[in-house]
């Protein structure tokens, strides 16, 4: 039955313990953002400080809020069996593994997701 | 003495109704439509932080002073353009190889192209092995 097998499901939580602080990241980075734009001269200088400040922050938010909200989201649907996000979690994990700091909990993403049990799980010889 | 065939009546017997085949989806195929998505996704995320961000760069990099920051902005917005325009190929790439679409196997092999130079090569060297297997070509009409 999809979504029942326990191999799947801690693959997707590893996936939300990856994607939800880089989540959480992205979201104070905007924040952030004004905040080095109220202080910091050069954006004095530069003109409205606030206002470039938070482009900053609003772009790098988005960047890396929108990767951590991906990875929540597959992970999510990885822990419910889901084949779409089966497709795509194992490039977003490959990809996390070519981090030294994400490789420890990217790796065993990884080898639950291509377990033979988990790939039948999914549908695939 | 009756001969049972396709144009005979069912009979007492429970019907038989024809059944297609379970679709069996491929690995490397699933894992080649996920690697297309998820670049586009990346580049699109990319892209809108050029033009957000290389304004104000641009405005506070004592290099470019007197230099008024909009013009930061439209250089990371074509800057964006060029990093859109393949994140968008490989979107479409992937909805073709997903519908199994012959078109989406053509732009699948050029997105791979792209993605082995600009990107990622592992993940493009992989997709290239999962579209060029010999029997794999046949499923796309």
């Amino acid at each position: 039955m999809r979504g029942r097998e326990p191999g799947l499901v801690g693959a997707g939580v590893l996936m939300i313990a990856l994607g939800g602080p880089i989540l959480l990241l992205g979201l104070a980075l905007v924040p952030t953002g004004y905040f080095i734009g109220i202080s910091e001269p050069e954006f004095a200088r530069a003109g409205n400080g606030a206002v470039l400040g938070l482009m900053i922050g609003v772009g790098e938010g988005i960047l890396i809020g929108g990767w951590g909200a991906l990875m929540v989201t597959v992970g999510i649907g990885v822990s419910l069996g889901r084949l779409w996000a089966w497709r795509l979690a194992v490039p977003i994990l490959t990809m996390m593994t070519m981090s030294v700091c994400c490789a420890p909990l990217s790796i065993p993403g990884l080898y639950l997701l291509l377990r033979d049990s988990a790939r039948q799980n999914m549908g695939m010889a | 003495m009756s001969t049972a065939g396709p144009f005979s009546p069912p009979g007492d017997g429970p019907l038989q109704t024809a059944t297609p085949p379970a679709r069996t989806a491929d690995a490397h195929l699933e894992v080649a439509t996920g690697t297309l998505f998820v670049m586009g996704i990346a580049a699109i995320l990319l892209a809108q932080a050029m033009p957000l961000v290389g304004g104000p760069g641009m405005a506070t990099d004592p290099d470019f002073q007197g230099v008024p920051w909009v013009f930061g902005v439209v250089m990371g917005g074509v800057a964006g353009a060029f990093i859109l325009v393949p994140g968008l190929i490989f979107i479409v790439a992937a909805a073709g190889i997903a519908r199994r679409r012959l078109w989406g196997w053509m732009i699948g092999l050029v997105a791979f192209g792209i993605m082995a130079g600009f990107c990622n090569l592992p993940l493009a060297l992989h997709g290239f092995y999962a579209l060029l297997r010999p029997d794999v070509r046949e499923r796309f009409t």
